[in-house]
């Protein structure tokens, strides 16, 4: 049976076969904006990359924690924006990641720079049983379950003696024979790869035909469902990739704080942290979380003098966001100027015309 | 002819409420099945029965003597069933191309390029073509109406589901989208199709069932049903006495 509708056209007088025309159209994907924005991204990993040789510690540190601060909100991004999936509860992969370091480095000996792919990956595999459960709840709940999981990950640790319970146990042992310098470049190049990375990642993944699936489940999962997506699996896949970025992060971020307890591995301010930066910026776009990040560390910055009064700023600013432009601060700039960094659609354009 | 898809005695009850009520029926290859019904008497259940959205507490769904009725949606979808919702659910952040792409990579499976070619000419087949750029939350209502029918048909299906298509547009707009619903019929697609506006209906369909407090109340050739006392009882509320 014939289901090419283009057979079936209009009954036209019958007319000499037509010689097979080469394509119409060819398939456009790249705009002004992102040879800049691939540009700009380029250089900046490499200065990134270079901060060893050109900037002080302060800010090879700061620059450090602004980039793995960014990797969670992407994965969150991912999550929430893409994948339709709320989570509350992803300080439990964080904590997990900080927690698997304490085991590679600590008790089995490992290199600590090789624990943090490791924390991933442990991370990852304990996010595929830990779906079965929550995976069973959707919208509200599932976000009340994503945390319950996670404060039962807290209270597993606090109670393992083997891990010190709930006074936690420093890793400097773990990083006592590596010189300064090479200790702190390569806390830097890890969360150069996690921030840059998880963006990179990002956009090549909504490039693919995943990213099709991905962003049609982000529009309207019925209707995903509907045409042929298996939308579980998907939500499956994202939620998984998001606990190896967490885990990872948890792992780079413990090394440069020294110190892992379950309260602080744990830490809900990690969850509040990725949902500011991309509510801030906009969410399910790869833009979004960069100017997230930009606000929630320029405020900071500026306001380091101040104490509490920065709280109060950034709790006021994410409510104002929030009323006046849900789309989030890039969402609103990219609508009004026709922005777009980043671009992951394709748009035919008729072979005929100019390029 | 052997039976495209059969439904055999399909039952769904929310609470105590029986949506679907012990329904059969079957639609041939190439069949074009038309079912009307007052709102509420469980026709887009049917549709959501036969779509996978909703499960039957009871009772088979059957594709060319295939069991689908334990299947995800996207598994019929593969399997030879497209669907349009009622209320249209594009996807807002994607272009009108990309939408149909989604259907023509996962529910046809064929690859980005290939894909591309077939969404072209559906495109261009329901009056799309011109707009394939743009992003599909910016449509009209009759665009959004059309992508709905684009999207479904990019997954090739066997069987498309159109629910309640022509609902809300204007008399031309209804007569452009029949016109376009025929020419799918006739490139071999069957077709069950849910609507309101009857007439728009009778013009393409080869048969007609009438659905009532979930239960199929008459089925038969579409001008004898319409015509018969319980269609006209129901459609004129002459069952006052």
């Amino acid at each position: 049976m014939s289901m090419d509708l283009t057979l079936a056209a209009p009954a036209e007088p019958a007319a000499p076969p037509a010689p097979p025309a080469p394509p119409a159209y060819r398939v456009e994907r790249a705009t002004r904006a992102s040879r800049i924005g691939a540009a700009a991204l380029g250089l900046a990993t490499l200065a990134l990359l270079a901060m060893p040789w050109w900037a002080d510690r302060a800010s090879i540190r700061s620059m450090g924690e602004i980039l793995y601060v960014l990797a969670l909100a992407q994965t969150w991004n991912l999550l929430a924006g893409y994948g339709g999936l709320i989570s509350m509860g992803q300080q439990a992969f964080v904590g997990l990641g900080a927690y698997a370091l304490v085991v590679f480095s600590l008790k089995l000996g490992l290199n600590v720079f090789l624990a943090i792919p490791l924390a991933g990956l442990t991370a990852a595999l304990i996010a595929i049983p830990a779906a079965t459960v929550v995976f069973r709840l959707r919208g509200a709940y599932f976000a009340v379950g994503t945390w319950v999981v996670a404060e039962v990950f807290r209270l597993l640790i606090t109670n393992t003696m083997w891990l010190a319970g709930g006074n936690g146990l420093s890793v400097i042992s773990a990083l006592t024979g590596i010189p300064r310098w090479w200790r702190e470049s390569a806390i830097l190049w890890f969360a150069v790869v996690l921030g840059v990375g998880s963006t990179l990642g990002l956009y090549l993944v909504l490039r693919s035909r995943f990213g099709l699936a991905l962003k049609a489940i982000r529009d309207s999962e019925a209707a995903a469902e509907s045409v042929g997506v298996k939308v579980p699996a998907l939500k499956w896949i994202v939620y998984v990739a998001a606990a190896f970025g967490c885990g990872a992060v948890g792992a780079l971020a413990f090394i440069t704080k020294l110190r892992v307890a379950p309260d602080a591995a744990f830490s809900l301010d990690w969850m509040t942290t990725m949902v500011f930066l991309v509510v801030i910026g906009g969410i399910g776009t790869i833009e979004g979380p960069l100017v997230g990040a930009a606000v929630f560390f320029g405020l900071r910055w500026l306001l380091a003098d101040y104490g509490v009064v920065y709280m109060i700023v950034l709790g006021a600013l994410a409510t104002l966001v929030m009323l006046k432009m849900p789309e989030g601060l890039y969402g609103f700039l990219a609508r009004c100027y026709r922005l777009d960094f980043f671009p992951v659609q394709r748009r035919l354009i008729p072979r005929d015309q100019g390029e | 002819m052997p039976a495209l898809l059969a439904v055999e005695g399909a039952c769904k009850t929310y609470g105590r409420l029986a949506v679907t009520r012990d329904v059969s029926f079957s639609v041939a290859a190439g069949e074009a099945l038309g079912v009307i019904g007052p709102n509420g008497a469980g026709k887009t259940t049917l549709f959501n029965l036969i779509s996978g959205d909703v499960r039957p507490d009871a009772g088979r769904i059957l594709l060319e003597d295939r069991r689908i009725d334990t299947l995800a949606p996207s598994a019929r979808c593969r399997a030879g069933i497209g669907r349009s919702y009622q209320i249209p659910h594009p996807f807002a952040g994607m272009t009108v191309l990309e939408n149909l792409l989604v259907g023509a990579t996962f529910g046809a499976g064929v690859k980005e390029a290939e894909g591309i070619e077939r969404c072209v000419a559906i495109l261009d087949d329901t009056g799309l073509l011109a707009k394939m750029n743009h992003m599909a939350g910016s449509l009209t209502l009759l665009d959004r109406k059309r992508l709905e029918l684009a999207r479904a048909l990019a997954t090739q299906p066997r069987l498309l589901l159109l629910d309640e298509i022509a609902g809300g547009l204007t008399d031309l707009e209804v007569h452009e989208l029949v016109q376009t619903i025929d020419q799918i019929r006739q490139s071999g697609i069957a077709i069950i199709w849910i609507e309101h506006i009857v007439h728009a209906l009778m013009a393409v369909v080869d048969r007609l069932i009438v659905v009532n407090f979930g239960r199929i109340i008459k089925e038969g050739d579409p001008s004898e049903v319409m015509a018969s006392a319980e269609v006209q009882e129901i459609y004129m509320g002459m069952d006052l006495q």
